[in-house]
């Protein structure tokens, strides 16, 4: 693709998603609603960490901020990555009723009409509420907040976001053979959610690794957030591999995009 | 004499067509059904982990073993499963659609049918908790009840469903007032799971926070039937906790009887 090609269906991807912010706009109160309802999902997560914590004071060698920064770190990554993408959710619904024909004879990327159709905003709470736990955790641990460190953490919390965006999408992608993903997406959605806001020793020898290949949702926030600790001694994978986690989520995210073009050509429209 | 055994045949015939008339519609969508206890199974996994890595090889803290703790995770998990209901979103989606006014016109009173539709998800539930049983066996190790725990137990799980049940009737009738309820039924269960002690137990929550949890009414539907399972509150003191429920259960009753008279004569049909 040409430069000015990918620069023109960026800027159509812009004015649609305009068009779909001005329509939900119109609706504050449920705006705001919606919001609220993500922030506090997400902030609950890290209540009930918080409250044990107050008991038994850390888990893994983790202090409670310790865990509420790399809570914080998921939580933005997670924010970052679905703002764009979870209108992927929708897509079951355009490939059955073959509807997302509609997508591919216009001029603009499918993938940017398919994402700028609608914004869901519950996926803003989620991101308030993470970028809130960081704001708050990162003066009370242990980091000297130089150039360095702050470069490494935006690093981390982008490739965090794409590591997600980059499963999701993939995952995504098989919907156009086998027609249903929702259920495998919402799991794996559940255990990024779930497992990856704690020190992964927790888990177990078989859950560390699970977690690094299988679904490695360690390497969205808690191998980067160890190295940034300094939580590296009793490490299950050699620290370097902490130093590069960023780069796994650009890795992940431009294998799924490929998959994703190649899936796409396997859609059979529904035939009427 | 004939006349009664007539009417109490009608009263019965019309309650229990609602029932399996809302069985049926569970039913049809029995894998989706199975596939969310992926879930709370998760969730199990997570949480027995967790209070393994807390206890960090002591047996008991403040007088409570691990093996009651990662019971508890595994009870509360099904507890929580049994008494989430839909009630909420049923109820919005009959107002907002106008479907609410054909069932004004039924020949049974609107609370009853969704008092109907409460036991229809029960009955459907309960075999389904058997499902979780195996993950918690390995995750978590499930101890029995405490001597002489298991008839005060089933009664106040039942008092505790009866108590969950009038709460949702409560957060749905609100739809009567605001018509829109969107993610209310999510923002209840998100609440509820951490005010009802489903995530924490009262007993390792801070003091004041414990105390302030003790005056409200969620903590009697999952924490009271676990505690007395347990043995962590036993004798005197669960038959104590059991009242607690039976007030509660006077009170939100009441409420529902008096809240739903109100609201049906507050309805507004949308629609032709």
């Amino acid at each position: 693709m040409r430069w000015s090609e990918a620069a023109w269906q960026v800027r159509a991807g812009v004015i649609l998603i305009t068009g779909a912010a001005r329509g939900i706009a119109q609706y504050r109160a449920d705006l705001l609603m919606t919001v609220l309802a993500g922030s506090l999902h997400q902030g609950i997560g890290f209540l009930t960490i918080w409250v044990v914590l107050g008991r038994f004071h850390q888990v893994a060698g983790w202090s409670v901020t310790d865990i509420g920064f790399m809570y914080g770190m998921r939580l933005t990554s997670h924010g970052l990555a679905l703002l764009p993408l979870n209108q992927l959710i929708s897509l079951e619904e355009y490939v059955r009723e073959g509807t997302f024909d509609r997508f591919l004879v216009r001029p603009v990327n499918p993938l940017i009409q398919l994402l700028s159709t609608r914004i869901q905003l519950n996926t803003i709470g989620d991101l308030l509420a993470g970028l809130t736990l960081l704001g708050a955790s990162m003066p009370l641990v242990n980091i000297t907040w130089t150039a360095g460190p702050l470069l490494f953490l935006t690093a981390a919390l982008i490739g965090g976001a794409l590591l997600e965006g980059g499963y999701q999408l993939g995952l995504s992608a098989l919907t156009f053979r086998t027609l249903g993903t929702r259920q495998i997406r919402l799991t794996v959605d559940t255990v990024f959610s779930l497992y990856g806001s704690y020190p992964i020793k927790v888990f177990g020898r078989a859950g560390e690794w699970v977690l690094t290949t299988v679904v490695p949702v360690a390497l969205v926030a808690f191998l980067p957030a160890s190295v940034l600790l300094g939580h590296v001694s009793d490490l299950h994978v050699p620290v370097v591999l902490g130093y590069v986690s960023p780069l796994a989520g650009v890795a992940v995210f431009v294998a799924a995009s490929a998959f994703w073009g190649r899936q796409l050509r396997h859609y059979q429209g529904a035939g009427t | 004499m004939i006349d009664a055994a007539r009417a109490l045949y009608w009263w019965l015939d019309a309650r229990g067509g609602f029932v399996s008339n809302r069985i049926r519609i569970v039913v049809t969508y029995r894998v989706d059904a199975v596939v969310r206890l992926t879930g709370p199974m998760l969730q199990v996994v997570l949480m027995g982990a967790l209070w393994r890595a807390l206890y960090r090889g002591e047996t008991t803290v403040d007088g409570v073993s691990l093996d009651v703790m990662t019971t508890y995770v595994s009870l509360a998990a099904m507890q929580q499963l049994v008494n989430r209901d839909d009630t909420i979103d049923w109820l919005s989606r009959r107002v907002r659609t106008g479907a609410i006014g054909t069932d004004l016109a039924q020949p049974v009173g609107l609370l009853t049918q969704q008092v109907c539709g409460q036991v229809a998800q029960l009955v459907v539930k309960l075999p389904m908790v058997v499902l979780m049983l195996p993950v918690s066996l390995v995750a978590t190790r499930l101890t029995a009840p405490a001597a002489g725990a298991l008839g005060p137990y089933l009664l106040a799980s039942v008092l505790g469903w009866l108590i969950n049940s009038c709460l949702n009737l409560l957060v749905a009738v609100t739809c009567f007032w605001t018509s829109e309820l969107v993610g209310m039924a999510f923002l209840y269960f998100v609440i509820s799971g951490f005010l009802s002690g489903a995530l924490v137990p009262l007993w390792f929550m801070p003091g004041w926070l414990a105390s302030v949890l003790g005056w409200l009414p969620l903590q009697a539907v999952i924490f009271t039937p676990l505690s007395i399972y347990l043995g962590q509150s036993a004798g005197a003191a669960a038959w104590q906790a059991v009242g607690v429920q039976l007030l509660w259960l006077a009170v939100l009753a009441g409420a529902v009887w008096l809240v739903f008279r109100r609201a049906v004569r507050r309805a507004v049909v949308h629609g032709g």
